[in-house]
């Protein structure tokens, strides 16, 4: 290459680059956003409806009581044993990370967070923040998600897949269920309660037609 | 003169000079062999694998295996695809058919990465700057020195300055982008509170107290537990965080070694104590930070040190 073929290469490379970013674009090796990026304050300061002046002036912001810290806990051995599911024999079973042939980070991934509806950071990071201009290039309305996923659904489609189950068979998963604890810190970091949330998704006869050959 | 004219000189003197062949050559050598331990780590997760298992069906595939149609992981390709990407780790630090191995490395970082993050659709951005990197390798002669294929075709002609400098200045300017959009993401996603303290006191208490058994490394999680507690601390963290970023492409234009060694030093405690006290996997990254020396003047530097030392 001459000089000043580089000199277009480099002008065209970086040019990319930042498109990438001014369009936030977030598909490898394109990148707006190289970090987790995503952070909303539990405790962040809202109107309360009592403070709202009633002259139409702008609500007063007032702090909400002392904060809690709530910790998700991770149990890495629960999540490499994976959901509780239950088949369409009525039998139960455990599906984990070695009935599915996956890492441990991806079961525990799709333990803690996809099964409780919690979208990947690349989802919340551009649902929560496209720029207008973005948006229109997308051709999006208002309000209206740049990514928007069905996880029960694609859970069932992956777990009966990867064993090798069809809607029909007495074994086809029809529910899964995963459990995780949470820890409640006071203001002063002492541990207040704990708590287990609980998700159970159940299948959707409608969903047979992911599994259409 | 013209805004464009005044705008080449600076592109020229920025982009275009400093470095020589030696050096890049040296530098391909680091890159090959940092490549091999990066992506061993970024990938030790999928050597566990059956490779006669099933292969999971994916909840969200990337988008290249969307438009390829790959819905689903094959196990046997990826204990391959691994090694082939340390063979081809090992051909770009050697520099043996050093395009094609660049080329064979980049489609298995693809692959692997692929398979990794459409398990569970989270997208990682560990390898953007070594995949950069490596690209950036892949259009320049960095083959044409230091290398298997040198000796075999020893009459190609020498690195000019400018073609030794594009690319190192080339991934210079990436990671320092890279940082900068970093930050210039939080601001957008987040704005300023990210940088308030609370973001940093979550992830130490998720890194001190989120794991149901004692994983062991106590004295350490109790540290993040500690540092936790200390709200002017954690913003002081989250205050420095915002610099640190902002100004991170400074280095690009610093010519004094000193300051280089220093704010990257800086840089590399940033990386360990992230990882160390937050669990952030950015551990790897100041291996990286050696684009922004001269190895060949380093290697210089260390034979006239050793001769004077025998001597």
């Amino acid at each position: 290459m001459s000089r000043s073929q580089v000199a277009w290469l480099l002008t065209f490379y970086f040019g990319a680059v930042v498109v990438g970013v001014v369009f936030q674009i977030d598909r490898f090796p394109l990148s707006w956003v190289p970090m987790y990026s995503n952070y909303k304050p539990k405790n962040e300061k809202t109107p309360a409806p009592e403070a709202a002046s009633s002259t139409g002036t702008a609500p007063v912001p007032v702090s909400k009581p002392p904060k809690e810290h709530r910790v998700k806990v991770r149990d890495a051995d629960e999540a490499a044993k994976g959901f509780f599911a239950t088949h369409r024999d009525g039998t139960e079973s455990r599906i984990g990370m070695h009935e599915l042939n996956i890492a441990r980070r991806n079961m525990w991934r799709l333990y803690y967070q996809r099964i409780f509806g919690g979208d990947p950071p690349k989802f919340k990071q551009a649902n929560r923040s496209l720029d207008p201009l973005s948006r229109w290039v997308r051709g999006l309305e208002e309000g209206e998600p740049v990514f928007s996923a069905d996880w029960p659904r694609r859970l069932f489609r992956s777990v009966n897949a990867t064993l090798g189950l069809r809607p029909e068979d007495p074994r086809f998963v029809m529910r899964l269920e995963a459990f995780q604890e949470l820890r409640y810190f006071g203001p002063d970091y002492e541990l207040l309660r704990t708590e287990t949330r609980h998700a159970d998704i159940h299948w959707n006869e409608e969903w047979a037609e992911d599994f259409a050959r | 003169m013209s805004v464009a004219g005044s705008l080449q000189r600076v592109g020229s003197g920025l982009f275009f000079t400093g470095f020589s062949g030696e050096s890049l050559g040296l530098l391909r050598v680091w890159l090959g062999y940092t490549a091999l331990v990066y992506c061993l780590f970024q990938f030790a997760t999928l050597v566990i694998l059956d490779p006669l298992g099933p292969g999971f069906y994916y909840i969200e595939p990337i988008w290249y295996f969307s438009v390829l149609g790959i819905d689903h992981h094959i196990p046997w390709l990826t204990p391959v695809s691994l090694v082939v990407m340390v063979a081809a780790c090992v051909c770009v630090a050697r520099g043996t058919h050093t395009r094609l191995s660049i080329a064979v490395l980049l489609l298995t970082i693809l692959y692997l990465k692929g398979v990794r993050d459409s398990i569970s659709g989270d997208v990682h951005h560990r390898l953007l700057i070594p995949f950069h990197m490596l690209l950036i390798l892949l259009l320049s002669r960095s083959g044409d020195v230091h290398s298997v294929d040198a000796r075999r075709n020893p009459a190609r002609a020498p690195l000019a300055e400018w073609e030794a400098s594009w690319p190192i200045r080339a991934m210079q300017a990436y990671l320092v982008f890279f940082y900068l959009f970093g930050a210039i993401a939080k601001l957008r996603v987040s704005g300023l509170v990210w940088f308030g303290g609370g973001r940093i006191e979550g992830l130490l208490m998720s890194r001190s107290v989120g794991f149901a058994h004692d994983v062991g490394g106590w004295s350490l999680r109790r540290l993040s537990w500690e540092m936790a507690q200390i709200p002017e601390l954690c913003a002081f963290l989250g205050f420095l965080t915002l610099v640190f970023e902002v100004g991170f492409p400074v280095i690009f234009f610093w010519r004094s070694l000193t300051l280089r060694v220093l704010f990257l030093a800086g840089a590399t405690v940033f990386h360990i104590a992230n990882f160390v006290l937050a669990g952030v996997q950015f551990l790897l990254m100041p291996l990286l930070f050696v684009v922004f020396f001269d190895l060949a003047a380093i290697r210089d530097r260390l034979r006239a040190r050793r001769r004077r030392s025998a001597g």
